[in-house]
Protein backbone atom coordinates (compact mmCIF):
# COMPACT_ATOMS: atom_id res chain seq x y z
CA UNK A 1 0.00 0.00 0.00
CA UNK A 2 1.72 3.16 -1.14
CA UNK A 3 1.21 6.68 0.03
CA UNK A 4 -0.51 7.62 -3.22
CA UNK A 5 -3.12 4.92 -2.70
CA UNK A 6 -3.82 6.27 0.78
CA UNK A 7 -4.51 9.77 -0.48
CA UNK A 8 -8.13 10.66 -0.16
CA UNK A 9 -10.34 13.44 -1.37
CA UNK A 10 -9.71 15.38 1.86
CA UNK A 11 -6.17 16.15 0.76
CA UNK A 12 -7.46 18.22 -2.11
CA UNK A 13 -9.05 20.53 0.45
CA UNK A 14 -5.81 21.10 2.38
CA UNK A 15 -4.50 24.13 0.42
CA UNK A 16 -7.94 25.71 0.48
CA UNK A 17 -8.30 25.10 4.22
CA UNK A 18 -4.81 26.45 4.86
CA UNK A 19 -5.36 29.68 2.94
CA UNK A 20 -8.89 30.18 4.27
CA UNK A 21 -7.77 29.42 7.84
CA UNK A 22 -4.90 31.92 7.70
CA UNK A 23 -7.19 34.52 6.12
CA UNK A 24 -9.88 34.04 8.77
CA UNK A 25 -7.39 34.19 11.64
CA UNK A 26 -5.82 37.37 10.21
CA UNK A 27 -9.28 38.91 9.68
CA UNK A 28 -10.16 37.97 13.28
CA UNK A 29 -6.95 39.54 14.63
CA UNK A 30 -7.44 42.73 12.63
CA UNK A 31 -11.05 42.97 13.82
CA UNK A 32 -9.90 42.30 17.37
CA UNK A 33 -7.61 45.29 17.39
CA UNK A 34 -9.80 47.67 15.41
CA UNK A 35 -13.52 47.15 15.91
CA UNK A 36 -13.85 44.99 19.01
CA UNK A 37 -14.42 47.10 22.13
CA UNK A 38 -12.13 46.90 25.13
CA UNK A 39 -13.36 44.95 28.12
CA UNK A 40 -13.90 46.79 31.36
CA UNK A 41 -11.85 45.51 34.24
CA UNK A 42 -11.45 46.74 37.79
CA UNK A 43 -12.84 50.11 38.83
CA UNK A 44 -10.51 53.09 38.68
CA UNK A 45 -10.00 55.31 41.70
CA UNK A 46 -11.28 58.30 39.71
CA UNK A 47 -12.96 58.63 36.29
CA UNK A 48 -10.72 59.53 33.36
CA UNK A 49 -11.54 60.68 29.84
CA UNK A 50 -10.21 58.49 27.07
CA UNK A 51 -10.96 59.41 23.44
CA UNK A 52 -13.73 61.76 24.44
CA UNK A 53 -15.48 59.21 26.67
CA UNK A 54 -15.59 59.20 30.40
CA UNK A 55 -14.29 55.88 31.72
CA UNK A 56 -14.69 54.71 35.27
CA UNK A 57 -13.12 51.29 34.98
CA UNK A 58 -9.75 50.06 33.79
CA UNK A 59 -9.85 48.91 30.18
CA UNK A 60 -8.12 45.59 29.65
CA UNK A 61 -6.02 45.47 26.52
CA UNK A 62 -4.72 42.05 27.59
CA UNK A 63 -8.20 40.64 27.05
CA UNK A 64 -7.39 40.68 23.32
CA UNK A 65 -5.51 37.42 23.87
CA UNK A 66 -8.93 35.83 24.33
CA UNK A 67 -9.61 36.00 20.55
CA UNK A 68 -6.63 33.73 19.84
CA UNK A 69 -6.26 31.82 23.09
CA UNK A 70 -9.71 30.22 23.12
CA UNK A 71 -9.69 29.14 19.42
CA UNK A 72 -6.23 27.57 19.88
CA UNK A 73 -7.41 25.73 23.00
CA UNK A 74 -10.58 24.47 21.28
CA UNK A 75 -8.49 23.29 18.31
CA UNK A 76 -6.19 21.35 20.64
CA UNK A 77 -9.21 19.49 22.08
CA UNK A 78 -10.55 18.83 18.56
CA UNK A 79 -7.26 17.40 17.25
CA UNK A 80 -6.80 15.30 20.37
CA UNK A 81 -10.29 13.87 19.87
CA UNK A 82 -9.11 12.66 16.46
CA UNK A 83 -5.99 11.16 18.05
CA UNK A 84 -8.19 9.23 20.48
CA UNK A 85 -10.52 8.16 17.65
CA UNK A 86 -7.61 6.83 15.57
CA UNK A 87 -6.20 5.09 18.66
CA UNK A 88 -9.50 3.27 19.10
CA UNK A 89 -9.47 2.36 15.39
CA UNK A 90 -5.94 1.02 15.78
CA UNK A 91 -6.95 -1.24 18.66
CA UNK A 92 -9.98 -2.41 16.69
CA UNK A 93 -8.24 -3.13 13.38
CA UNK A 94 -4.55 -3.41 14.26
CA UNK A 95 -3.53 -1.51 11.11
CA UNK A 96 -0.21 0.37 11.23
CA UNK A 97 -1.83 3.23 9.31
CA UNK A 98 -3.88 4.27 12.34
CA UNK A 99 -0.78 4.37 14.55
CA UNK A 100 0.81 6.88 12.17
CA UNK A 101 -2.42 8.89 12.20
CA UNK A 102 -2.80 8.89 15.98
CA UNK A 103 0.85 9.87 16.42
CA UNK A 104 0.50 12.69 13.89
CA UNK A 105 -2.64 14.00 15.57
CA UNK A 106 -0.86 13.95 18.93
CA UNK A 107 2.07 15.90 17.42
CA UNK A 108 -0.32 18.59 16.17
CA UNK A 109 -2.07 18.51 19.57
CA UNK A 110 1.26 19.16 21.24
CA UNK A 111 1.80 22.25 19.07
CA UNK A 112 -1.64 23.62 19.92
CA UNK A 113 -1.32 22.71 23.60
CA UNK A 114 2.01 24.55 23.79
CA UNK A 115 0.47 27.60 22.06
CA UNK A 116 -2.47 27.50 24.50
CA UNK A 117 -0.19 27.27 27.52
CA UNK A 118 1.97 30.18 26.36
CA UNK A 119 -0.93 32.47 25.42
CA UNK A 120 -2.86 31.49 28.52
CA UNK A 121 0.08 32.12 30.78
CA UNK A 122 0.68 35.58 29.26
CA UNK A 123 -2.97 36.38 29.86
CA UNK A 124 -2.78 35.10 33.44
CA UNK A 125 0.25 37.27 34.03
CA UNK A 126 -1.22 40.48 32.62
CA UNK A 127 -4.80 40.03 33.77
CA UNK A 128 -4.46 38.40 37.16
CA UNK A 129 -0.99 39.68 37.98
CA UNK A 130 0.47 36.25 38.71
CA UNK A 131 2.24 33.76 36.49
CA UNK A 132 0.33 30.77 37.70
CA UNK A 133 -2.64 29.89 39.89
CA UNK A 134 -3.93 26.40 40.66
CA UNK A 135 -7.31 27.28 39.29
CA UNK A 136 -9.42 24.32 38.00
CA UNK A 137 -9.21 25.15 34.27
CA UNK A 138 -5.48 25.89 34.41
CA UNK A 139 -4.81 22.78 36.45
CA UNK A 140 -6.74 20.39 34.22
CA UNK A 141 -5.17 21.90 31.10
CA UNK A 142 -1.71 21.64 32.63
CA UNK A 143 -2.42 17.97 33.31
CA UNK A 144 -3.46 17.60 29.65
CA UNK A 145 -0.10 19.07 28.64
CA UNK A 146 1.72 16.56 30.84
CA UNK A 147 -0.34 13.70 29.37
CA UNK A 148 0.52 14.71 25.81
CA UNK A 149 4.21 14.94 26.70
CA UNK A 150 3.94 11.60 28.53
CA UNK A 151 2.51 10.05 25.35
CA UNK A 152 5.70 10.87 23.45
CA UNK A 153 7.94 9.72 26.30
CA UNK A 154 6.07 6.40 26.29
CA UNK A 155 6.52 6.10 22.52
CA UNK A 156 10.24 6.75 22.81
CA UNK A 157 10.63 4.16 25.54
CA UNK A 158 9.35 1.21 23.48
CA UNK A 159 11.42 -0.31 20.67
CA UNK A 160 9.08 -2.83 19.10
CA UNK A 161 6.77 -0.95 16.65
CA UNK A 162 3.79 -3.26 17.17
CA UNK A 163 3.87 -2.92 20.96
CA UNK A 164 4.58 0.79 20.71
CA UNK A 165 1.48 1.26 18.57
CA UNK A 166 -0.72 -0.72 20.97
CA UNK A 167 0.55 0.80 24.22
CA UNK A 168 0.52 4.37 23.00
CA UNK A 169 -3.04 3.88 21.71
CA UNK A 170 -4.12 2.63 25.15
CA UNK A 171 -2.46 5.59 26.82
CA UNK A 172 -3.94 8.05 24.32
CA UNK A 173 -7.44 6.82 25.12
CA UNK A 174 -6.83 7.03 28.88
CA UNK A 175 -5.30 10.49 28.48
CA UNK A 176 -8.19 11.76 26.41
CA UNK A 177 -10.50 11.34 29.42
CA UNK A 178 -8.93 14.54 30.75
CA UNK A 179 -9.89 16.61 27.68
CA UNK A 180 -13.67 16.72 28.32
CA UNK A 181 -12.97 17.27 32.02
CA UNK A 182 -10.82 20.27 31.16
CA UNK A 183 -13.40 21.57 28.69
CA UNK A 184 -16.34 21.17 31.08
CA UNK A 185 -14.59 22.12 34.32
CA UNK A 186 -15.90 25.70 34.16
CA UNK A 187 -19.41 24.25 34.26
CA UNK A 188 -18.62 21.64 36.92
CA UNK A 189 -16.81 24.02 39.25
CA UNK A 190 -18.66 27.33 39.19
CA UNK A 191 -16.02 29.00 41.37
CA UNK A 192 -13.61 28.81 38.43
CA UNK A 193 -12.43 32.25 37.27
CA UNK A 194 -12.77 31.15 33.64
CA UNK A 195 -16.17 32.06 32.23
CA UNK A 196 -18.31 29.58 30.34
CA UNK A 197 -17.72 30.74 26.76
CA UNK A 198 -19.67 28.15 24.80
CA UNK A 199 -23.32 28.79 25.51
CA UNK A 200 -26.12 30.27 23.49
CA UNK A 201 -26.37 33.37 25.68
CA UNK A 202 -22.63 34.01 25.88
CA UNK A 203 -23.24 37.69 26.52
CA UNK A 204 -20.64 38.73 23.95
CA UNK A 205 -21.73 41.71 21.87
CA UNK A 206 -21.61 41.08 18.09
CA UNK A 207 -18.52 43.23 17.72
CA UNK A 208 -16.67 40.81 20.00
CA UNK A 209 -18.47 37.62 18.98
CA UNK A 210 -17.69 37.95 15.26
CA UNK A 211 -13.89 38.21 15.55
CA UNK A 212 -13.99 35.37 18.06
CA UNK A 213 -15.94 33.14 15.67
CA UNK A 214 -13.67 34.15 12.77
CA UNK A 215 -10.65 33.17 14.85
CA UNK A 216 -12.31 29.94 15.96
CA UNK A 217 -13.24 28.72 12.48
CA UNK A 218 -9.94 29.92 11.06
CA UNK A 219 -8.01 28.05 13.74
CA UNK A 220 -10.04 24.87 13.25
CA UNK A 221 -9.37 25.02 9.50
CA UNK A 222 -5.68 25.58 10.24
CA UNK A 223 -5.66 22.62 12.62
CA UNK A 224 -7.25 20.45 9.95
CA UNK A 225 -4.76 21.59 7.29
CA UNK A 226 -1.77 21.12 9.63
CA UNK A 227 -2.93 17.65 10.59
CA UNK A 228 -3.34 16.59 6.96
CA UNK A 229 0.06 18.03 6.00
CA UNK A 230 1.79 16.37 8.95
CA UNK A 231 -0.05 13.17 8.07
CA UNK A 232 1.26 13.29 4.52
CA UNK A 233 4.81 13.80 5.81
CA UNK A 234 4.55 11.07 8.43
CA UNK A 235 2.89 8.63 6.04
CA UNK A 236 5.73 9.20 3.57
CA UNK A 237 8.30 8.81 6.36
CA UNK A 238 6.65 5.55 7.45
CA UNK A 239 6.67 4.36 3.86
CA UNK A 240 10.35 5.25 3.48
CA UNK A 241 11.13 3.32 6.67
CA UNK A 242 9.23 0.34 5.35
CA UNK A 243 10.98 0.52 1.97
CA UNK A 244 14.33 0.83 3.74
CA UNK A 245 13.62 -2.26 5.80
CA UNK A 246 12.53 -4.14 2.69
CA UNK A 247 15.63 -2.99 0.80
CA UNK A 248 17.88 -4.11 3.64
CA UNK A 249 16.16 -7.45 3.69
CA UNK A 250 16.58 -7.84 -0.08
CA UNK A 251 20.21 -6.82 0.24
CA UNK A 252 20.79 -9.38 2.94
CA UNK A 253 19.01 -12.00 0.86
CA UNK A 254 21.17 -11.21 -2.17
CA UNK A 255 24.30 -11.42 -0.05
CA UNK A 256 23.21 -14.73 1.41
CA UNK A 257 22.43 -16.04 -2.08
CA UNK A 258 25.79 -14.98 -3.51
CA UNK A 259 27.62 -16.48 -0.53
CA UNK A 260 25.70 -19.69 -1.01
CA UNK A 261 26.53 -19.69 -4.70
CA UNK A 262 30.24 -19.18 -4.03
CA UNK A 263 30.11 -21.97 -1.48
CA UNK A 264 28.44 -24.29 -3.95
CA UNK A 265 31.04 -23.44 -6.58
CA UNK A 266 33.87 -24.16 -4.18
CA UNK A 267 32.22 -27.36 -3.06
CA UNK A 268 31.84 -28.54 -6.64
CA UNK A 269 35.46 -27.69 -7.36
CA UNK A 270 36.52 -29.48 -4.19
CA UNK A 271 34.56 -32.55 -5.17
CA UNK A 272 36.25 -32.48 -8.57
CA UNK A 273 39.69 -32.23 -6.98
CA UNK A 274 39.10 -34.99 -4.46
CA UNK A 275 37.91 -37.41 -7.18
CA UNK A 276 40.82 -36.71 -9.59
CA UNK A 277 43.74 -36.15 -7.17
CA UNK A 278 43.19 -37.98 -3.90
CA UNK A 279 45.00 -35.80 -1.35
CA UNK A 280 44.75 -36.15 2.40
CA UNK A 281 43.43 -33.03 4.11
CA UNK A 282 46.54 -32.86 6.35
CA UNK A 283 48.91 -32.59 3.38
CA UNK A 284 46.71 -29.96 1.78
CA UNK A 285 47.09 -27.74 4.83
CA UNK A 286 50.90 -27.90 4.91
CA UNK A 287 52.83 -25.09 3.24
CA UNK A 288 54.77 -27.61 1.13
CA UNK A 289 51.51 -28.93 -0.24
CA UNK A 290 50.43 -25.43 -1.14
CA UNK A 291 53.63 -24.80 -3.01
CA UNK A 292 53.68 -28.14 -4.87
CA UNK A 293 50.04 -28.55 -5.82
CA UNK A 294 48.58 -26.04 -8.28
CA UNK A 295 45.03 -27.08 -7.25
CA UNK A 296 45.78 -26.68 -3.54
CA UNK A 297 43.58 -23.57 -3.17
CA UNK A 298 40.53 -25.55 -4.11
CA UNK A 299 41.60 -28.37 -1.88
CA UNK A 300 41.92 -26.03 1.11
CA UNK A 301 38.58 -24.47 0.30
CA UNK A 302 36.93 -27.85 0.03
CA UNK A 303 38.28 -28.93 3.38
CA UNK A 304 37.08 -25.61 4.83
CA UNK A 305 33.63 -25.99 3.34
CA UNK A 306 33.37 -29.55 4.54
CA UNK A 307 34.32 -28.44 8.03
CA UNK A 308 31.65 -25.73 7.78
CA UNK A 309 29.11 -28.33 6.86
CA UNK A 310 29.86 -30.21 10.06
CA UNK B 1 -3.56 -24.60 40.77
CA UNK B 2 -5.43 -26.48 43.45
CA UNK B 3 -8.72 -25.35 41.97
CA UNK B 4 -7.77 -26.66 38.57
CA UNK B 5 -6.66 -30.13 39.67
CA UNK B 6 -9.78 -30.70 41.76
CA UNK B 7 -12.07 -30.54 38.75
CA UNK B 8 -9.74 -31.92 36.11
CA UNK B 9 -11.02 -31.92 32.55
CA UNK B 10 -13.53 -29.18 33.27
CA UNK B 11 -12.52 -25.58 32.63
CA UNK B 12 -12.28 -23.74 35.94
CA UNK B 13 -14.75 -20.94 36.45
CA UNK B 14 -13.74 -17.31 36.11
CA UNK B 15 -13.92 -16.92 39.86
CA UNK B 16 -11.63 -19.93 40.42
CA UNK B 17 -9.11 -18.44 37.99
CA UNK B 18 -9.34 -15.10 39.76
CA UNK B 19 -8.85 -16.74 43.16
CA UNK B 20 -5.89 -18.79 41.93
CA UNK B 21 -4.15 -15.72 40.51
CA UNK B 22 -4.85 -13.67 43.60
CA UNK B 23 -3.63 -16.34 46.04
CA UNK B 24 -0.49 -16.72 43.93
CA UNK B 25 0.29 -13.03 44.41
CA UNK B 26 -0.57 -13.04 48.10
CA UNK B 27 1.41 -16.21 48.79
CA UNK B 28 4.41 -14.85 46.94
CA UNK B 29 4.26 -11.65 48.95
CA UNK B 30 3.79 -13.48 52.26
CA UNK B 31 6.87 -15.59 51.55
CA UNK B 32 9.18 -12.84 50.32
CA UNK B 33 7.61 -9.75 51.97
CA UNK B 34 9.59 -7.87 49.36
CA UNK B 35 6.98 -5.35 48.28
CA UNK B 36 5.40 -4.59 51.65
CA UNK B 37 8.74 -4.09 53.38
CA UNK B 38 10.05 -1.73 50.75
CA UNK B 39 6.80 0.23 50.62
CA UNK B 40 6.55 0.65 54.39
CA UNK B 41 10.21 1.66 54.70
CA UNK B 42 9.80 4.08 51.81
CA UNK B 43 6.70 5.59 53.44
CA UNK B 44 8.66 6.02 56.67
CA UNK B 45 11.37 7.83 54.71
CA UNK B 46 8.83 10.16 53.14
CA UNK B 47 7.51 10.90 56.65
CA UNK B 48 11.10 11.64 57.73
CA UNK B 49 11.48 14.09 54.83
CA UNK B 50 8.22 15.74 55.93
CA UNK B 51 9.70 16.00 59.40
CA UNK B 52 12.70 17.86 57.98
CA UNK B 53 10.49 20.01 55.77
CA UNK B 54 8.36 21.10 58.73
CA UNK B 55 11.07 21.12 61.37
CA UNK B 56 11.60 24.90 61.28
CA UNK B 57 7.97 26.00 61.47
CA UNK B 58 7.42 24.73 65.00
CA UNK B 59 3.94 25.31 66.38
CA UNK B 60 3.25 28.38 64.30
CA UNK B 61 1.74 26.46 61.41
CA UNK B 62 -1.53 24.60 61.67
CA UNK B 63 -0.57 21.27 60.06
CA UNK B 64 -4.25 20.24 60.03
CA UNK B 65 -4.94 22.72 57.22
CA UNK B 66 -2.75 20.86 54.74
CA UNK B 67 -2.59 17.43 56.34
CA UNK B 68 -4.84 16.05 53.57
CA UNK B 69 -2.37 17.07 50.90
CA UNK B 70 0.62 15.68 52.78
CA UNK B 71 -1.16 12.40 53.40
CA UNK B 72 -1.96 12.01 49.71
CA UNK B 73 1.55 12.91 48.59
CA UNK B 74 2.75 10.10 50.87
CA UNK B 75 0.22 7.65 49.41
CA UNK B 76 0.96 8.54 45.77
CA UNK B 77 4.73 8.17 46.10
CA UNK B 78 4.45 4.93 48.05
CA UNK B 79 1.97 3.55 45.50
CA UNK B 80 4.37 4.34 42.65
CA UNK B 81 7.05 2.27 44.33
CA UNK B 82 4.66 -0.60 45.03
CA UNK B 83 3.17 -0.65 41.54
CA UNK B 84 6.62 -0.80 39.98
CA UNK B 85 7.55 -3.71 42.21
CA UNK B 86 4.30 -5.60 41.73
CA UNK B 87 5.15 -6.44 38.13
CA UNK B 88 8.88 -6.80 38.66
CA UNK B 89 8.65 -10.37 39.87
CA UNK B 90 6.07 -11.25 37.23
CA UNK B 91 8.70 -10.75 34.54
CA UNK B 92 11.59 -12.15 36.56
CA UNK B 93 11.16 -15.82 35.71
CA UNK B 94 8.75 -15.62 32.81
CA UNK B 95 5.76 -15.76 35.16
CA UNK B 96 3.67 -13.38 33.08
CA UNK B 97 4.25 -15.45 29.93
CA UNK B 98 3.09 -18.51 31.85
CA UNK B 99 -0.10 -16.82 32.93
CA UNK B 100 -0.76 -15.55 29.41
CA UNK B 101 -0.24 -19.03 27.96
CA UNK B 102 -2.99 -20.39 30.18
CA UNK B 103 -6.51 -19.96 28.74
CA UNK B 104 -7.39 -17.20 31.18
CA UNK B 105 -9.47 -14.17 30.27
CA UNK B 106 -7.32 -11.00 30.26
CA UNK B 107 -9.97 -9.18 32.27
CA UNK B 108 -9.60 -11.80 35.02
CA UNK B 109 -5.84 -11.20 35.11
CA UNK B 110 -6.50 -7.47 35.41
CA UNK B 111 -8.97 -7.93 38.26
CA UNK B 112 -6.66 -10.30 40.15
CA UNK B 113 -3.68 -8.03 39.73
CA UNK B 114 -5.65 -4.91 40.66
CA UNK B 115 -7.05 -6.66 43.74
CA UNK B 116 -3.64 -7.75 44.94
CA UNK B 117 -2.30 -4.23 44.39
CA UNK B 118 -5.30 -2.86 46.30
CA UNK B 119 -4.64 -5.24 49.19
CA UNK B 120 -0.97 -4.27 49.41
CA UNK B 121 -1.75 -0.56 49.23
CA UNK B 122 -4.38 -0.95 51.94
CA UNK B 123 -1.95 -2.78 54.22
CA UNK B 124 0.65 -0.05 53.72
CA UNK B 125 -1.94 2.64 54.43
CA UNK B 126 -3.07 0.85 57.57
CA UNK B 127 0.50 1.19 58.83
CA UNK B 128 1.35 4.66 57.47
CA UNK B 129 -1.78 6.68 58.18
CA UNK B 130 -1.64 6.04 61.95
CA UNK B 131 2.10 6.84 61.84
CA UNK B 132 1.28 10.09 60.03
CA UNK B 133 -1.15 10.98 62.81
CA UNK B 134 1.43 10.12 65.48
CA UNK B 135 4.20 12.14 63.87
CA UNK B 136 2.35 15.23 62.69
CA UNK B 137 -1.08 15.43 64.27
CA UNK B 138 -0.57 14.19 67.83
CA UNK B 139 -0.48 17.75 69.20
CA UNK B 140 -3.14 19.17 66.93
CA UNK B 141 -6.79 19.51 67.80
CA UNK B 142 -8.56 17.11 65.51
CA UNK B 143 -12.08 17.78 64.34
CA UNK B 144 -14.72 15.23 65.24
CA UNK B 145 -15.20 14.54 61.53
CA UNK B 146 -11.63 13.27 61.06
CA UNK B 147 -12.65 9.57 60.79
CA UNK B 148 -14.51 10.52 57.61
CA UNK B 149 -11.14 10.55 55.76
CA UNK B 150 -11.57 6.78 55.46
CA UNK B 151 -14.06 7.28 52.60
CA UNK B 152 -11.77 9.30 50.28
CA UNK B 153 -8.86 7.06 51.29
CA UNK B 154 -10.76 3.96 50.16
CA UNK B 155 -11.98 5.58 46.93
CA UNK B 156 -8.55 6.98 46.12
CA UNK B 157 -6.77 3.69 46.78
CA UNK B 158 -9.22 1.78 44.57
CA UNK B 159 -8.60 4.23 41.71
CA UNK B 160 -4.82 4.21 42.10
CA UNK B 161 -4.75 0.40 42.17
CA UNK B 162 -6.99 0.11 39.10
CA UNK B 163 -5.29 2.66 36.86
CA UNK B 164 -1.85 1.81 38.25
CA UNK B 165 -2.28 -1.85 37.30
CA UNK B 166 -2.95 -0.93 33.66
CA UNK B 167 -0.11 1.56 33.41
CA UNK B 168 2.46 -0.55 35.26
CA UNK B 169 1.69 -3.47 32.93
CA UNK B 170 2.48 -1.20 29.99
CA UNK B 171 5.65 0.29 31.42
CA UNK B 172 7.15 -2.93 32.77
CA UNK B 173 9.14 -3.78 29.63
CA UNK B 174 10.15 -0.28 28.65
CA UNK B 175 13.37 1.63 29.05
CA UNK B 176 13.50 3.50 32.36
CA UNK B 177 10.26 1.99 33.60
CA UNK B 178 10.37 3.48 37.11
CA UNK B 179 10.38 7.05 35.83
CA UNK B 180 7.98 6.27 33.03
CA UNK B 181 5.33 4.93 35.40
CA UNK B 182 5.52 8.15 37.42
CA UNK B 183 5.31 10.27 34.26
CA UNK B 184 2.21 8.43 33.09
CA UNK B 185 0.46 7.72 36.39
CA UNK B 186 0.60 11.09 38.16
CA UNK B 187 -1.14 13.11 35.41
CA UNK B 188 -3.70 10.36 34.81
CA UNK B 189 -4.72 10.08 38.47
CA UNK B 190 -4.59 13.83 39.02
CA UNK B 191 -8.38 14.42 39.04
CA UNK B 192 -8.73 11.66 41.63
CA UNK B 193 -5.88 13.07 43.69
CA UNK B 194 -7.43 16.54 43.61
CA UNK B 195 -10.83 15.25 44.70
CA UNK B 196 -9.40 13.08 47.49
CA UNK B 197 -7.19 15.86 48.87
CA UNK B 198 -10.15 18.22 48.93
CA UNK B 199 -12.39 15.66 50.67
CA UNK B 200 -9.68 14.79 53.22
CA UNK B 201 -8.99 18.46 53.95
CA UNK B 202 -12.67 19.13 54.62
CA UNK B 203 -12.80 16.14 56.98
CA UNK B 204 -9.64 17.25 58.80
CA UNK B 205 -10.85 20.82 59.26
CA UNK B 206 -14.40 19.81 60.17
CA UNK B 207 -15.79 23.31 59.59
CA UNK B 208 -19.57 23.46 59.83
CA UNK B 209 -21.28 23.88 56.43
CA UNK B 210 -18.36 22.75 54.27
CA UNK B 211 -19.52 19.17 53.96
CA UNK B 212 -21.16 19.86 50.63
CA UNK B 213 -17.62 20.02 49.20
CA UNK B 214 -16.78 16.72 50.90
CA UNK B 215 -19.64 14.88 49.23
CA UNK B 216 -19.06 16.57 45.85
CA UNK B 217 -15.38 15.60 45.93
CA UNK B 218 -16.28 12.08 46.95
CA UNK B 219 -18.76 11.87 44.07
CA UNK B 220 -16.03 13.02 41.66
CA UNK B 221 -13.69 10.35 43.08
CA UNK B 222 -16.34 7.64 42.68
CA UNK B 223 -17.14 8.75 39.11
CA UNK B 224 -13.43 8.75 38.27
CA UNK B 225 -13.01 5.25 39.72
CA UNK B 226 -15.94 3.88 37.75
CA UNK B 227 -14.88 5.45 34.43
CA UNK B 228 -11.17 4.71 34.74
CA UNK B 229 -11.49 1.15 36.03
CA UNK B 230 -14.00 0.36 33.28
CA UNK B 231 -11.58 1.84 30.72
CA UNK B 232 -8.60 -0.02 32.21
CA UNK B 233 -10.57 -3.27 32.32
CA UNK B 234 -11.56 -2.93 28.66
CA UNK B 235 -8.10 -1.89 27.50
CA UNK B 236 -6.13 -4.43 29.53
CA UNK B 237 -6.07 -7.08 26.83
CA UNK B 238 -4.14 -4.66 24.62
CA UNK B 239 -1.70 -3.82 27.40
CA UNK B 240 -0.54 -7.37 28.17
CA UNK B 241 1.49 -9.18 25.55
CA UNK B 242 -0.88 -10.90 23.17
Amino acid sequence: MTYKANRCALDALVPVALVLGVALVIAGVVWTFTLAPLVQGAELSEPVVIAGQQVTTKLLLSQKIFYLHVPVAVSSFAVMAFAAFWSIRLLMTGKRMFDVRAKTAMEVTLVFVAATMISGDLWTCFEWGVWWVWEPRLTTYFILTLLVIGYFILRNAIEDPERRARFSAVFCIVAFVDAPISFLITRLVPSSIHPVVFRTDSGLPPMMLIPFLLGLFGMLLLAFALTRIALAINARAAEVEELKARLEEQDAQAQRASAQEALDRLRAAGARVSTTVPVSSSSAHTPEGVGSNPDSKDAVASSDSSSKEV
Amino acid sequence: MAARSSNAGKRPSKFAQYRALLTKDLRQELRTREMLTSMVVYALLVLTVYGAALSQVGDRVQVVAFAGGMLWALIVFTSLLGLNRSFAHETESGCLEGILLAPVDRAVIFLAKATSNLIFLTVVELICVPLFFVFFLSGAELASTTPMIVLPLVMGTVGVAGVGTLLSTMTIDTRGRDVLLAILLIPVIFPLLYACVSACSVAFMGVEGTFGTFWTSLAVAVAYDVIMIAAAWGLYEFAVEG
